[in-house]
Parts: structure tokens; C-alpha cells; sequence
């Protein structure tokens, strides 16, 4: 019974502890790649957009690779799958994360993603199914990337008895790359590449993230909202629809007393049966006034 | 035959509306003007988002920090005080003492890793560096702090002010709390 209870215990405390963990900053998808670390050329950029279109066509599978620098505090895993969450992807969805400053990576997949591909093959396509992971640590993302994606293509293709073909420029690479033994010289194509941490960046502006400067506008955005705020509404209370509301039920409730009542039979009695009389007849307004004068 | 009220009862019920209409309505207009404050501290890019913001890049410098420097005290003290500023459960009081704690926190662990060959020699982490620097710079220049102390102190002083305030205070509205 003890057991139980700590364990309890044990589970409730961590649960308490993820969600007191603010949110950490994550950018918007911007369909297959999001580069907001800006480490991947352009030739394998477009490689990978072509590459997640011609696998979502074949096997309805939803290929997302997210590069961030760094992960606000989080682990890899956390950060990928509350970034799953955050984006709501498809169950068939499979979102590749790597943050080039913290050298981590994770995978986050979708129920039937998982069912297709198998978790422990898509986790291993990090390891030891491709050369990603040693890549990532020595910051050559490019041919991460083109290692990452041919390990999934075999994958995809066994699993789904496909034949999906790889762009040319992943081909291409991995070609190279076997040509020279799997070298860490990748050969004058992937030699060329360079990450949005090289050498040439000098100007510190170059790495901000685009979703940083977007959380900066949107604290200015939050200030300004409030100062609109200020501007239109400057007091407090009753507003003047409020109180002619109030008015008339103050005067509905005097057109009930005894001495209204008995002054609107005599107004009726007389004979004045304009609307303007009756209005005052109905607010119990004359009754009011000789309230009033009596007193 | 309708039954008539006297005309005192009327005028009691007339004075209990006019009391309920006072009450309510600035009841209302103190919770619109509280809730534009909660907002500025706690709405979405509020002061606390900034704050965790900050701590967020404290923990990112930690990441850079830790590639050159092993069980550093300055780094833990660094990491310290990430954690309290991007604890959602800490108080505002704990989180603004962590705050102005963090600049001279990461200045210590900048010049000692600047002393560190690594790094001298890691271009990337020194751009890293620059990078983070730089958003914390950009936070703080959002001026977050004065507009919300600010808004607050302006809110309190409504809240004490006669009649409108004191009824606002009375029927339960709180007032918000400073960052100070």
C-alpha cells in the first residue's frame, strides 16, 4: 500500500512540477520546414519540402523537421511533443526537432504515425539507423538532414511497401558521401555548406530567431492594448444607460403608490387622454409632484 | 381592486435600486479596469511572460555556458535563478528579486567564460552569446515594469479614492499587487 502512495505521490509531483514550468517559446510551422535557426542550405531546405510532400502523397504520413537554437530550459522530448501539441498535427503527423545551440533532437509522432512506423524505429533513425545524432554534434546539419531522411525513406518504403524516391540533392549527398567513406569531409557539395553559425556571420542580429522578435512585438503589442484601454474608458460607475434604466424603474415603482394611483384616476376621470398625459400617468409623475410640494 | 404601495416602501425600493445600480456598475467598471492590469502582469506576453522570457535565456546561456565551464558555481547560481523566474508557481515578489539579480548573474558567467580557451576559440558560442545577450537587452527594453507598476499604483489609488472606490473595496474588489 506504501508503494502505491509514493508512487501517487511521486507521479502527482511530477505532473505538478511540468505544469509549473512557464511556457517555453516555439515558433509557428511553416508547412514541412521551419528553420528558425537558419542552419540548413538552400538546396537541402528545398530538398526537404519536396521530400515531405512526395511522402505525404504516397503514405498520408506528415513529415515535419523544426530547427530551433535553443530549447527555453525544456528537454528535447518535452519541447517536441508540447510543440506537437501546440501546432495540433495530424495522428499521422511526425515532427523531427533538433536545437543546433543545445546539439539535442527529438522525435514527436501522432497516434497512427507511431502504429505505421513503429516508435522505436523512428527514435532509432536518430541513432543508429543513420549518422544524424554524430552529425548534429559536429554542426553539420546539412548532412544530418540528408542522412536523417534517407534512413526514414528505407523506413517508409519498407513499411509501407512504397517506392518513394528521394529528391536528387539528398540522393546526391548520400551518394557522396558513400564515395568517400563516410568521411566527415562530405565532399564539395556539402563542404560548401555552411551553417547559420559560420564563420561569415559576424553581426549578432543574424541569429535572433524570427519567433524571439515576434515574443518582443507581442509584449509591445500587450503594453499598447492596455494604453488603448486607458484612453477609452477613463471612469468608473454607472453609465448613462444605466442610469435612465434606473430612472424608469424608480418611476415605474412610484406609478404603484397610493397617491399615483389616485392621481391618475383623477387625470382619467378629466378626461385627458393624451399620450404625453398617459406616459405621465403611467410614471406616476404628477402623483410625485404633489408628493413633493406637500412635503 | 389593485393593491397600491405606500409611498415610503416605494421610496425605499426606489433607494435599494439606486444603492444596486451604484454598486453594480462600479463594481463592474473596478473589475474591466483590474482585469486590463491582470492582463499586463499575467495575459498572454504580460510582465510574468517576460520575466520568464528572461529566465528562459538564463538557462539557454547555462546550455553555452556548460560546454566550457564544469561545475561552475556561477553557472548553478545562473540556473538558480532561470528556475525561479520560469517557475509559473513562484510569487512576483520572489520573481523580481531573482530578476534584478540576473543581469550581474549573467555578466559573472560571461567574463568567466571569456576566460576559457574554448570558448575564446568557439565562434559560434560567442555569437550565441551576443544572441542572448541581446534579447534579454530587447525584454528589458520593452519597459514592461514601469507600465505595469504604474497601471497598478494608478488602479490602488482609484480604489482608495471616496465613494466610488471605497464601495468598489468594499463589495470585494482587491487591489493589485505592485512589482516591487
Amino acid at each position: 500500500m506504501k508503494k502505491w502512495i509514493s508512487l501517487f505521490l511521486v507521479v502527482m509531483l511530477t505532473a505538478c512540477s511540468a505544469f509549473a514550468l512557464a511556457d517555453a517559446r516555439m515558433p509557428a510551422l511553416r508547412g514541412a520546414l521551419t528553420d528558425e535557426a537558419d542552419v540548413l542550405s538552400a538546396t537541402v531546405s528545398s530538398a526537404v519540402a519536396e521530400y515531405a510532400e512526395d511522402v505525404k502523397d504516397e503514405t498520408d504520413m506528415d513529415l515535419h523537421v523544426v530547427f530551433v537554437h535553443f530549447l527555453d530550459g525544456l528537454d528535447a522530448q518535452t519541447y517536441a511533443n508540447r510543440l506537437f501539441e501546440t501546432e495540433d498535427l495530424s495522428s499521422e503527423s511526425i515532427l523531427l526537432l533538433c536545437a543546433a545551440g543545445e546539439d539535442s533532437f527529438a522525435t514527436a509522432m501522432g497516434k497512427k504515425a507511431e502504429e505505421k512506423l513503429g516508435k522505436q524505429n523512428l527514435d532509432n533513425l536518430m541513432y543508429t539507423a543513420s549518422e544524424f545524432s554524430a552529425h548534429i554534434a559536429r554542426q553539420e546539419y546539412d548532412a544530418a538532414m540528408v542522412k536523417y531522411l534517407t534512413a526514414f525513406n528505407d523506413l517508409v518504403n519498407k513499411r509501407f511497401d512504397e517506392g518513394v524516391k528521394l529528391p536528387e540533392a539528398i540522393a546526391a549527398g548520400t551518394q557522396q558521401q558513400e564515395q568517400q567513406g563516410q568521411q566527415s569531409g562530405l565532399g564539395s557539395l556539402w563542404n560548401q555548406i555552411t551553417s547559420g553559425v559560420g564563420e561569415e556571420s559576424s553581426n549578432a542580429s543574424f541569429y535572433m530567431p524570427g519567433f524571439w522578435s515576434e515574443t518582443v512585438q507581442g509584449v509591445v503589442d500587450n503594453s499598447e492594448h492596455y494604453t488603448h484601454y486607458q484612453m477609452e474608458e477613463s471612469s468608473n460607475g454607472i453609465g448613462v444607460g444605466g442610469w435612465i434604466i434606473l430612472i424608469i424603474l424608480i418611476l415605474i415603482i412610484f406609478s404603484q403608490s397610493h397617491p399615483a394611483r389616485k392621481a391618475k384616476r383623477m387625470y382619467r376621470n378629466s378626461g385627458k387622454n393624451k399620450p404625453l398625459g398617459w406616459l405621465a400617468l403611467l410614471f406616476g409623475i404628477p402623483a410625485l409632484l404633489r408628493f413633493f410640494r406637500k412635503h | 381592486m389593485k393593491k397600491s404601495l405606500p409611498i415610503g416602501v416605494c421610496i425605499l425600493i426606489s433607494l435599494a435600486l439606486v444603492l444596486f445600480g451604484l454598486g453594480f456598475g462600479t463594481v463592474k467598471g473596478f473589475n474591466a479596469d483590474r482585469t486590463q492590469v491582470s492582463e499586463l502582469l499575467s495575459g498572454e506576453n504580460g510582465l510574468m511572460d517576460v520575466l520568464s522570457y528572461r529566465g528562459a535565456d538564463g538557462y539557454n546561456l547555462c546550455v553555452v555556458a556548460r560546454r566550457h565551464l564544469t561545475d561552475d558555481a556561477d553557472v548553478s547560481e545562473l540556473s538558480r535563478i532561470a528556475a525561479v523566474l520560469t517557475d509559473a508557481t513562484q510569487s512576483l515578489a520572489a520573481k523580481k528579486q531573482e530578476n534584478d539579480r540576473l543581469d550581474a548573474a549573467v555578466l559573472a558567467v560571461k567574463t568567466k567564460l571569456e576566460g576559457t580557451a574554448t570558448y575564446q576559440q568557439s565562434q559560434r558560442d560567442q555569437k550565441y552569446m551576443a544572441m542572448l545577450e541581446g534579447d534579454l537587452k530587447n525584454l528589458s527594453a520593452t519597459d514592461k515594469v514601469s507600465l505595469y507598476n504604474q497601471a497598478a499604483q494608478d488602479f490602488n489609488s482609484q480604489l482608495s479614492a471616496p465613494v466610488s472606490g471605497w464601495i468598489a473595496s468594499l463589495l470585494g474588489v482587491k487591489p493589485c499587487e505592485l512589482y516591487q
